[in-house]
C-alpha cells in the first residue's frame, strides 16, 4: 500500500474522467463478425401486404408444378364448360386435346346459327355493333352439337369418325354437326392474347405497377417522416413528462407547492406567481416586487431567492438524496424600472431521465411568456 | 453520507433578457441508422454486414469487459439482437447504438445469472513491469489510471458492479437505465456504483507506482 492518504482519494476522484475516457467501442476480431453474419438469421419484419397475392400466385404456380404430367380427360356432359387445359374433352363426335383455354357449347340441338357465326376473323381496330365475343359464339353453338372456341393456346380436335384432325389455335373455333361432322372453323378475337392490344395492356399493367411502387414509395417516406418529426418533437420538449411513480412524496405537487412557497416568502421582494405542477417536476415562477435587492450594476438581485429554493430541498427527502434545481431568468429594464421572473425546479437527481432538460426549457418558455401576455393584458 | 448540494445554474448577475438555460438540443433522428435497418429488413446482405461492421465494436466492447466468455457472449448477441431489431423505434429518443447497449446488456446479466460456476479472479499485480515510480502523488495518480491499470482492475470487480460502472461512466447510459435492466432500485443501482469506484481505488492505489515515503 502507499503511504500517501489522500492517493485513494486522488485516485478516486479521477475515476469517472478515466473511465470515461475509455474507449466505448472495440473492434471485434473480424473471423467473428464473419461467423455472425454466416450464421445470421433470415429477418422477417411482419408479412408485407403484398404477400398474399404473392402466396396466392405461389400457390398456383406451385399447384401447376405438382400436377400430374398427363392430362385428366374430361366427359362433358350438356351445357357451356370453360376448360383450363391441359386436359383431353370427350364429347359426343370426337376428342379435343387442349393445351390452354377453350370453351365449349354442348347442347342438343341440331342446326346452328349462321347469322352470328362467322368465318372471318375479326378485327378489334374495327369493331361492329355485332362483336364476336366467345359468349356469341357460345350462343351460336346452340345450334350445332359441339362448338369449340380456343380462347387461348392450341387444341387438336380428333374426329371420332376418322376424318383428319383439326389443329386448332388461339381464336379459332369448330362446330361439329350432330352428324358428327365439323360443319366449319372460325375465328375469334381473342380474349387475353391478342397480338396488338396484348402488349399495350402489358405495358399499362407495368406503369401501373411502377406508379405503384412509386406511391407506395413515397407513402413510406412520408410514413417516416411524420415519425421522425413525432420522435423531434418528443426530443426537444413537446411532450408532457410523466410524473414517476417511485418519485419522493415531497416533490410530488401539493408539499412542495407548500414547501417553495415557505421558501419564497422568507426572501423579501420576491412573490410566486405560479407553481406549474401539471407535469413532473413542478416549476416555480418566482415575480420580481418593487423592493426585490438590486445587485452593484442595477440589475435585480435574483441570487438570494435562486438560491434559498436551490441549495435547499423540500422537508422529508433524505439527506443524501443527490438533487438537481435549474433557475432561468429574465429581466427586463424599461424605462429605468426593472422586474423580471425567475422560473426554478428543483427535483431528484435520479429522476431526471433523458429529455427533460428540453421539456423544461419548453416550459420555462412557455412560462415566461404566459406572464408576459398576463402582464401586459393587466397594463 | 452527506450527499452533495443541489446542482444549480444560477447567474450571479442575471443580464437583461437572457435565458439562463443553455442545453444543446437533442440531436434529431438518425436517419442514416433508419435507412440502414431498413435495408437489413429488406435483406440486403450489404446492409447487414455494414450494421455488423456499424454495431460489431460497441457489442465487442461490452462483452470483452463484461463477460468471462467474450467470443461467445458476442456470438449470443448477434444471435440475440438479429430477431429483435424490428423492435427498435426510431423515432424514439434512443439511438440504435444506446437501444443496442441496453439489449446487449440485459442478455449479458442472463447469461451472468446462468452460469453456475463464476470464474475466480485472481488478485495479483496490475502492472509492475514498467519503473514508472515516482515521488508525486499527482503524476502517480495518472499514472495509476494508465488505460491498461484501469482496464485491469475493473477486471477485478465483481460482474454486477462492473456492468454499473462500464455502462455508466463508458457508455454513458442513466442510472436509472441501468436499473431497470439489471432489476435493481436505482438507489441499489447508485450504492453498487460507488462501492464499485471505491473498491477500483482502491484496487489502483494499492498498486499505485509511488515510492514509498521514507
Amino acid at each position: 500500500m502507499t503511504d500517501h492518504p489522500d492517493l485513494h482519494d486522488r485516485i478516486e476522484d479521477a475515476l469517472p474522467e478515466a473511465l470515461a475516457a475509455l474507449p466505448a467501442d472495440l473492434p471485434p476480431p473480424p473471423e467473428l463478425d464473419a461467423a455472425v453474419l454466416a450464421t445470421a438469421p433470415p429477418i422477417r419484419r411482419g408479412w408485407p401486404r403484398w404477400t398474399a397475392p404473392i402466396a396466392l400466385a405461389a400457390g398456383v404456380l406451385l399447384g401447376i408444378g405438382l400436377a400430374p404430367s398427363s392430362a385428366p380427360t374430361l366427359t362433358l356432359t350438356p351445357g357451356a364448360h370453360h376448360i383450363e387445359g391441359p386436359a383431353t374433352v370427350v364429347v359426343p363426335g370426337g376428342t379435343l386435346h387442349l393445351d390452354g383455354t377453350a370453351a365449349i357449347q354442348f347442347s342438343q340441338a341440331t342446326e346452328p346459327n349462321p347469322g352470328t357465326v362467322r368465318d372471318t376473323p375479326r378485327t378489334p381496330a374495327t369493331p361492329e355493333p355485332t362483336m364476336f365475343t366467345p359468349r356469341d359464339l357460345l350462343a351460336a353453338g346452340s345450334g350445332a352439337a359441339v362448338t369449340i372456341a380456343i380462347l387461348a393456346g392450341t387444341g387438336t380436335w380428333s374426329a371420332s369418325d376418322a376424318s383428319p384432325d383439326h389443329v386448332l389455335t388461339t381464336g379459332d373455333a369448330l362446330q361439329v354437326a350432330p352428324n358428327r361432322k365439323v360443319v366449319r372453323t372460325v375465328a375469334v378475337p381473342p380474349t387475353t392474347e391478342d397480338p396488338q392490344t396484348l402488349p399495350a395492356a402489358k405495358e399499362q399493367l407495368a406503369a401501373l405497377r411502377q406508379r405503384n411502387t412509386e406511391l407506395e414509395e413515397a407513402r413510406d417516406a412520408l410514413d417516416f417522416e411524420v415519425k421522425a418529426l413525432r420522435g423531434q418533437l418528443s426530443a426537444y420538449g413537446a411532450t408532457a413528462t410523466e410524473w414517476p411513480d417511485d418519485l419522493p412524496d415531497p416533490y410530488r405537487p401539493e408539499p412542495f407547492t407548500e414547501w417553495a412557497e415557505s421558501v419564497i416568502a422568507d426572501v423579501p421582494g420576491f412573490a410566486i406567481a405560479e407553481v406549474d405542477c401539471s407535469e413532473f417536476p413542478c416549476l416555480v415562477l418566482v415575480e420580481s416586487g418593487p423592493d426585490a435587492p438590486l445587485a452593484e450594476d442595477g440589475s435585480i438581485d435574483w441570487d438570494a431567492a435562486g438560491r434559498a429554493f436551490a441549495d435547499q430541498k423540500p422537508p422529508g427527502v433524505p439527506e443524501d438524496t443527490e438533487s438537481s434545481a435549474g433557475i432561468s431568468v429574465m429581466e427586463t429594464n424599461k424605462d429605468g424600472e426593472r422586474s423580471g421572473v425567475m422560473v426554478l425546479y428543483n427535483a431528484p437527481d435520479s429522476h431526471m431521465a433523458d429529455g427533460i432538460q428540453e421539456r423544461l426549457q419548453v416550459r420555462t418558455r412557455d412560462a415566461a411568456q404566459r406572464l408576459a401576455e398576463a402582464d401586459a393584458t393587466a397594463q | 453520507m452527506r450527499g452533495r448540494p443541489p446542482t444549480s445554474q444560477f447567474p450571479r448577475n442575471p443580464p437583461h433578457h437572457r435565458c439562463v438555460y443553455n442545453h444543446t438540443p437533442r440531436p434529431g433522428i438518425r436517419v442514416s441508422e433508419t435507412a440502414l435497418l431498413r435495408a437489413v429488413h429488406r435483406g440486403d446482405p450489404t446492409a447487414r454486414a455494414q450494421l455488423v461492421k456499424q454495431l460489431g465494436p460497441r457489442v465487442w466492447a461490452l462483452c470483452t469487459r463484461l463477460d468471462p466468455e467474450p467470443e461467445d457472449a458476442y456470438q449470443a448477441a448477434w444471435a440475440h439482437l438479429w430477431p429483435r431489431l424490428h423492435r427498435f423505434d426510431p423515432t424514439g429518443t434512443a439511438s440504435l447504438s444506446t437501444w443496442t447497449t441496453t439489449v446487449v446488456h440485459r442478455l449479458l446479466v442472463d447469461r451472468h445469472r446462468r452460469r453456475s460456476v463464476r470464474p475466480f479472479v485472481p488478485g495479483g499485480p496490475l502492472d509492475d513491469t514498467l519503473d514508472t515510480r515516482t515521488d508525486d502523488p499527482e503524476t502517480a495518480t495518472a499514472r495509476a489510471l494508465d488505460r491498461s491499470r484501469l482496464t485491469a482492475a475493473l477486471d477485478r470487480l465483481p460482474e454486477p458492479q462492473r456492468r454499473i460502472v462500464v455502462l455508466h461512466h463508458i457508455h454513458g447510459m442513466p442510472l436509472a437505465d441501468i436499473a431497470r435492466t439489471e432489476g435493481i432500485a436505482a438507489g441499489t443501482c447508485k450504492s453498487r456504483l460507488h462501492r464499485a469506484r471505491a473498491r477500483l481505488a482502491e484496487v489502483l492505489a494499492a498498486h499505485a507506482p509511488l515510492r514509498k515515503a521514507r
